[in-house]
């Protein structure tokens, strides 16, 4: 039952400076309480007196801003639509620098080793810093104008807010399935033996015989493959080792993920079955059926990793609460 | 002939310019009992002076980095509060700006009759 004034606790929090959240979200919390218990003991029921007291304290930006004496940089009607279009950035710019390399290191000339992918993967993180620091600094800039020039207050979404729609409050501790996580670090182990050791067993058996499935061009995909999958076990012994999530380790589970979603379509594209082979069997359908389901694997790679994340970022309100507010 | 909305406009403007002088010396002169948050809400609001917490609470909290006041949390039933009072600094203060105020009330109020 509480659980609305904790969100909006949480929604005041967020903007309120690092070092005096404690204290100010406690003081103000016992005293939203003392109100609460105030309209009780006046008749109110606990969600009407709730829901009463939140209304009237005001929008949760609005009485953050209560406690701050410095005039800010950034209006505050604005600085939460800032504070977004610098977390999409922060998460958008690295994924589209990564993909755009991965694809073009892989229609490249040159075949590159593991190891010296991961050196040009590592040397593209200055040039990722450097994006973002410019990014930043112009959107920064950007709405330093635009609050110094900005006549019309965006006070309205301010203003009359609704309580019932306050975001949920992010969980702090994610679990970790430690099945998946050990399943996904054994898996990936044996995966990147096989198709780095002994990529021969992926053949076509026949009659005591067996003839490769795979050309020259899977070992051009191979490190990217193996990127993929070493990234992902990291994540995962990063998991089993710290029994939980945090906010860092999903971001970069869904890099990994749109990575490897790419890496699968690269797979798909760079024709990496040996055909000739397949026709002697007369089994050529076999490649076609390979490369629609690669495509398919990796655009579904893409957004599922998509989707996995905007469902613990975007907390978006119950279904059930928005639909006693439609009535 | 000003339009009334106008004329309220200004006015709300120049009451809270007026207010903000007077806000201090207020909270100021109920902290000679120790109060939390909400207590000296209802007991400013029964007297008159209307104030939300979202002006009180930060003014506690500046008056307190200032020194002004002692804050202690307790922990009493049904849950702990934050309790604030005058401290030694506090007091002096407070002495000072209430001469201060009663030296300005004085003033203005000739000020206001002889213009009359």
């Amino acid at each position: 039952m509480m659980d609305l004034l904790n969100r909006y606790l949480y929604q005041i929090e967020k903007n309120l400076p690092r070092k005096e959240r404690e204290e100010i979200i406690n003081e103000l919390k016992s005293s939203l309480l003392d109100q609460i218990d105030h309209l009780v003991e006046q008749g109110f029921n606990k969600d009407e007196a709730q829901l009463k007291v939140i209304k009237e304290s005001g929008h949760p930006i609005d009485v953050a801003y209560s406690y701050r004496s410095d005039t800010p940089l950034i209006r505050r009607d604005l600085s939460p639509i800032m504070l977004t279009i610098m977390k999409i950035i922060s998460i958008v710019l690295p994924i589209v620098l990564i993909i755009s390399k991965t694809v073009s290191l892989v229609f490249s000339d040159t075949t590159y080793s593991t190891a010296g992918l991961f050196e040009e993967i590592l040397l593209l993180i200055p040039s990722i810093i450097n994006a973002l620091l410019i990014s930043f600094g112009s959107v920064f800039l950007a709405f330093i104008i635009t609050s110094k020039y900005l006549t019309t207050e965006l006070t309205s979404h301010l203003g009359d807010f609704n309580p019932k729609l306050l975001p949920k409050k992010p969980p702090k501790k994610l679990k970790v399935s430690l099945f998946e996580s050990i399943i996904t670090v054994i898996g990936g182990l044996i995966f990147i033996y096989i198709i780095n050791i002994q990529s021969h067993v992926i053949a076509i058996y026949f009659d005591s015989s067996s003839v490769p499935l795979l050309n020259d061009n899977f070992q051009k995909i191979l490190p990217f493959l193996n990127i993929s999958i070493l990234f992902n076990i990291v994540i995962h012994l990063f998991y089993l080792y710290n029994r939980r999530k945090n906010l860092i380790f999903i971001t970069l589970e869904l890099i990994q993920m749109i990575f490897s979603g790419v890496v699968i379509i690269l797979i798909a594209s760079l024709d990496i079955i040996d055909v000739s082979s397949l026709e002697i069997y007369d089994l050529g359908f076999i490649n076609n059926m390979f490369i629609v389901g690669m495509y398919i694997g990796g655009i579904g790679t893409i957004i599922g990793g998509i989707i996995k994340y905007a469902k613990i970022m975007i907390q978006i309100p119950d279904l059930e609460e928005l639909k006693t507010l439609s009535k | 002939m000003h339009e009334i909305n106008e004329i309220e406009n200004i006015m709300k403007n120049m009451r809270l310019e007026l207010r903000k002088g007077t806000l201090v010396l207020s909270v100021l002169s109920q902290l000679n009992n120790k109060h939390y948050g909400y207590s000296l809400v209802t007991t400013l609001n029964d007297i008159g002076l209307k104030i939300d917490q979202n002006t009180l609470y930060p003014l506690l909290r500046r008056l307190d980095k200032q020194g002004l006041l002692d804050s202690t949390w307790e922990i009493i039933e049904p849950r702990p509060r934050k309790y604030y009072s005058l401290s030694a600094l506090g007091i002096e203060v407070y002495e000072k700006l209430k001469i201060e105020y009663l030296n300005n009330h004085f003033i203005m109020t000739k000020l206001i009759k002889e213009v009359k």
